[in-house]
């Protein structure tokens, strides 16, 4: 039974086979030379590139061995050799790093991590974060906004209150609790519970602002929504942010009429990997500087009404701090190094490495989240990112304490 | 209906805030008519792009300023998907997106509707004409821009504006939409003819008509005067007028310009002119207007191009350090 | 609590499926494929995994979004996508019951079922993969923590402490809290693994009765 054989037919695989070989263009013929000299005419035409791209390309040429390598000719980006002028006859083809990390790019992020000292394509080692940059409140209509930057990862949170009324429709209510929903940590108050069970807090991430060239307008694809949803649910899972500022009440009676919600939209400027940390950094950058106006609920009118004096407005009291940190984790194989955990991967890295591991990072060296994927590997490997996470933890935090002042 | 693919906010809907008097916390930077204000323009900010561009107006701001900030990326030319027909033109598509967050009033939602739709058709009319399309056959260049701020002004319900007149947001917002847009395709190397700059102007009903012709910048700029209830008020053109200033604005022009070819790609008006002509003088007059501040936006871009490439020439050591170190901050007067 | 339940290929028209019963959730996994892929998501060297996670009542949403992620980040290590190039491998799960006495971790117990769902699924459909996969869901005792851990029960590690393929933890813990709770769910993990063994050898010896007369 576990030998069953599959309905497949073998005539449409080769013409599927033959449809994608068909592109390719006869004349051009991959080869590998092993001629040093030629390396070496190659490597400075590149200015941007390092001399570990040189390494790296050397190295191909010696693991690869020698002419017309059959699996390149199905690799999908084997397009891009039409664009390379076809080879002078006498010489064979050498590639300038770009391409060469274009069309074997597991051998190219190898080859880079093989050298002494192991060095990324982005000229990082391999524990190295970007170094982040935040700044609050820039735009005009959001309660409170927040720019992150990583690297070439750029966000913009925006946080911005509106009023759900309480006597509107609200009689007859039903809440249906999903499967899935992740209703843990409920404390003596039941604040968690309301924020959640009212949905208070409307998180969203927009990718298709043209932030790379794998995100188009429309809706979201898959992995937005993933990242979206982990969001939502390490906000709600934090608790970060107290429920008592969200209830709007009646002045006479204390009663609670209305509720603030917050919508959080992070929009995706820029995408360079790792959109988690940058988005969630900033939505708590955007949250700790978020002010709401006074408000209250006005009987005359049955609505609720706000000062518009910037001086009544107040702070959303977040709570503490909590950052994530991203890992990927790449196997270079028993004999040559084993596995490498890239701290805070770029989308060249993320693209190459299957297995993840994310951490959130609480005060005081504790641990609120730990998310591992993606590929076989063991208990130290979870604990030497939960190390690096609580290191980025401070950095962050300092960052905070910067840009925000002593609050939080 | 509810959004699948977004978290959504609670089932019974929310209200935008409704505050005890209007806004008055907006601090508009006052300046004569014919100035323009001061942009921010900055190129090479995404940089998985092919190109892209970040504009701010006015600058320098403060928090209580309302701003407009936007971003544009371009990507290509690359090549048509497989299922689109040949072309032997480059197929230039722009998008233009608000962010939920950028708006007064009501908070915008995800799915396109139909100004940003209406916007994004007239971007790409506008910028099409300045590339060299059929350097690039079988290939895609898309535009995208991203609202992140905007000044208001749109004509949204609860947008809190009143006093009659037409709303000039959406005027300004396309036009900054079509330089900093310009500017992204320049940063992606993409062959143009010229670069196209966005400008607007309007015929701004001066308020108690106290304010005499002869004094209003560079003179002449003054439209007829027109009878509006009791009063006879002066109709002054304005340069780059703000949607948050305290004024009311009669008629208003956008164009999308060519300096250097002198061609217009793009003209677009609103607004009621005189009753008494047959308004053709005075379209022109606010279409000149716009022009102006068309080329005074289109100093700004060249700057702002010239800065990235003199950044870009000394990064490889072609030349070394020569006016290079600005951040692309240029001053308009 | 009774143990959990199994059932394999309750539904005869996919290529493999399976039921699982632990408690209060019961899910239904299907499996198709290799089957044709469409152009936009076929990948050279590999098989396009899709997964999909149907919720018991209503459409999806975010949620499922996420849980498939989970699910995809889980599974895929395990399977040898690079034996069928260029097609498509397609994982349904249906949530036919999920039901908590409190509202706490259903996440993690759901997601905790449904690897163990899926990967008997696949085994059943006779996808090759590298080894099999067992989760299990471990708490704390106070309710400040909740993990999920899944572990290779075959296949998979040269030695014990290899085999940790996925890990969702949730809560306040710290570093010796985890590897403690990680050492209890790989206890746990390989006793999952027993009883997975003998609900595919239960199934496999039904399949091949005919051979033994």
């Amino acid at each position: 039974m576990l030998q069953r054989k599959f309905a497949i037919d073998p005539g449409k695989m080769d013409e599927e086979k033959r449809g994608i070989t068909l592109n390719i263009p006869q004349e051009v013929k991959i080869t590998f030379s092993a001629s040093p000299q030629k390396q070496q005419e190659k490597s400075p035409a590149d200015g941007s590139q390092t001399d570990t791209s040189l390494s790296s390309s050397a190295s191909l040429h010696t693991a690869t061995g020698t002419t017309n390598q059959p699996t390149f000719n199905q690799h999908p980006t084997i397009n891009e050799m039409t664009t390379v002028p076809p080879p002078p006859p006498s010489s064979p083809l050498s590639f300038p790093p770009a391409t060469f990390q274009k069309l074997a790019p597991k051998t190219f992020l190898e080859r880079h991590l093989q050298s002494t000292p192991a060095t990324r394509p982005s000229g990082r080692s391999s524990d190295a974060f970007r170094k982040p940059s935040l700044h609050t409140n820039s735009l005009s209509h959001a309660h409170g906004s927040a720019v992150i930057r990583t690297g070439d990862t750029a966000v913009v949170c925006g946080v911005r209150g509106e009023v759900l009324s309480l006597t509107a429709g609200s009689g007859g209510r039903i809440v249906v609790l999903r499967s899935g929903e992740d209703g843990r940590r409920k404390d003596e108050e039941g604040e968690g519970d309301e924020v959640r069970e009212r949905g208070l807090v409307v998180t969203n991430l927009e990718m298709g602002t043209g932030c790379s060239r794998d995100y188009h307008p429309g809706p979201p694809t898959d992995f937005a929504q993933a990242v979206t949803a982990r969001l939502h649910r390490l906000l709600l899972a934090n608790k970060l942010i107290p429920l008592r500022p969200l209830r709007i009440l009646d002045p006479n009676t204390e009663e609670v009429k209305a509720y603030w919600v917050l919508y959080i939209d992070v929009v995706v400027i820029s995408l360079d990997g790792n959109v988690l940390d940058a988005a969630w950094a900033s939505i708590l950058a955007a949250l700790h500087s978020t002010k709401l106006p006074q408000a209250y609920w006005d009987q005359d009118t049955e609505g609720v009404i706000c000062y518009p004096e910037v001086s009544r407005y107040k702070p959303l009291e977040v709570r503490g701090l909590a950052f994530t940190a991203s890992f990927a984790v790449i196997d270079l194989g028993a004999e040559k190094g084993g596995k490498v955990i890239l701290s805070d991967p770029d989308e060249f890295e993320e693209g190459v490495c299957e297995e993840r591991i994310m951490v959130c990072a609480l005060e005081g060296e504790k641990v609120g989240w730990i998310e591992k994927g993606g590929g076989i590997g063991q208990v130290a490997e979870v604990i030497e990112c939960v190390h690096r996470a609580t290191e980025r933890f401070r950095v962050w935090e300092q960052l905070f304490a910067e840009v925000l002042g002593s609050r939080g | 209906m509810t959004d699948r693919r977004r978290i959504n906010g609670p089932p019974e809907g929310t209200t935008p805030l409704e505050f005890l008097t209007g806004f008055t916390h907006q601090s508009v930077i006052k300046r004569s008519p014919t100035t323009l204000r001061k942009i921010f323009l900055k190129t090479s900010l995404t940089p998985p792009a092919t190109g892209s561009a970040f504009l701010e107006l006015p600058t320098p701001s403060s928090p209580s300023t309302p701003t407009l900030k936007l971003t544009a990326s371009v990507y290509g030319p690359r090549p048509l998907p497989s299922a689109t027909a040949f072309s032997p033109n480059a197929r230039l598509t722009a998008e233009l997106k608000f962010s939920p967050f950028s708006t007064p009033g009501r908070r915008r939602g995800y799915i396109r509707d139909g100004v940003e739709r209406d916007l994004s058709a007239q971007l790409s009319l506008a910028l099409v004409k300045s590339v060299d399309v059929g350097k690039y056959p079988k290939s895609a260049i898309d535009v995208f821009v991203s609202v992140l701020d905007c000044e208001g002004g749109l004509g949204d319900p609860g947008d809190g504006k009143g006093g009659g007149g037409v709303e000039v947001g959406l005027m300004g917002v396309l036009a900054a939409a079509i330089s900093c847009a310009s500017a992204a395709i320049a940063d992606a190397g993409i062959e143009c003819f010229d670069l196209v700059a966005g400008g607007v102007a309007g015929a701004m009903l001066e308020r108690d008509g106290d304010v005499e012709v002869g004094r209003v910048g560079e003179g002449g700029d003054s439209g007829g005067a027109r009878p509006r209830g009791e009063h006879a008020r002066k109709v002054t053109l304005v340069l780059d007028p703000s949607p948050a200033g305290d004024y009311v604005i009669l008629a208003a022009a956008a164009v999308g310009y060519m300096a250097a070819k002198d061609e217009l790609t793009l003209v677009w008006t609103k607004g009621s002119m005189s009753p008494s002509s047959d308004g053709t003088e005075e379209t022109e007059r606010l279409i000149d207007g716009a022009i102006r501040a068309a080329i005074g936006v289109r100093l700004v871009i060249n700057e702002a191009i010239k800065e990235r490439w003199l950044l870009g020439l000394n990064e490889i050591g072609l030349i070394k350090e020569k006016g290079v170190g600005g951040d692309g901050d240029t001053a308009m007067d | 609590m009774s143990p959990p339940t199994a059932l394999l290929s309750p539904l005869p028209m996919a290529d493999g499926s399976a039921q699982y019963t632990d408690g209060p959730t019961t899910l239904l996994a299907s499996i198709n494929g290799p089957i044709e892929v469409k152009p936009r998501d076929e990948i050279p060297l590999e098989a396009y995994l899709e997964i999909t996670i149907r919720p018991s009542a209503g459409v999806t949403s975010v949620r499922e979004k996420h849980l498939e992620a989970l699910l995809r980040s889980a599974i895929s290590p395990l399977i040898m996508r690079t034996v069928y190039p260029r097609t498509l491998l397609q994982i349904t799960l249906q949530i036919i019951q999920h039901e908590q006495a409190s509202a706490a971790c259903t996440l993690h117990t759901l997601l905790a079922s449904a690897i163990v769902v899926v990967v008997l699924a696949l085994v059943d459909a006779g996808v090759p993969m590298k080894g099999m996969l067992a989760a299990a869901f471990v708490e704390e005792a106070d309710g400040s923590a909740a993990h999920v851990f899944g572990y290779t029960v075959t296949g998979g590690g040269r030695d014990p402490s290899e085999g940790l393929v996925f890990v969702e933890s949730d809560g306040a813990f710290d570093e010796k809290g985890f590897v403690e709770a990680s050492e209890i769910g790989r206890k746990r993990c390989l006793e999952v693994g027993e009883l997975m063994k003998n609900w595919v050898r239960e199934k496999v010896g039904k399949d091949m009765r005919y051979r033994l007369k």
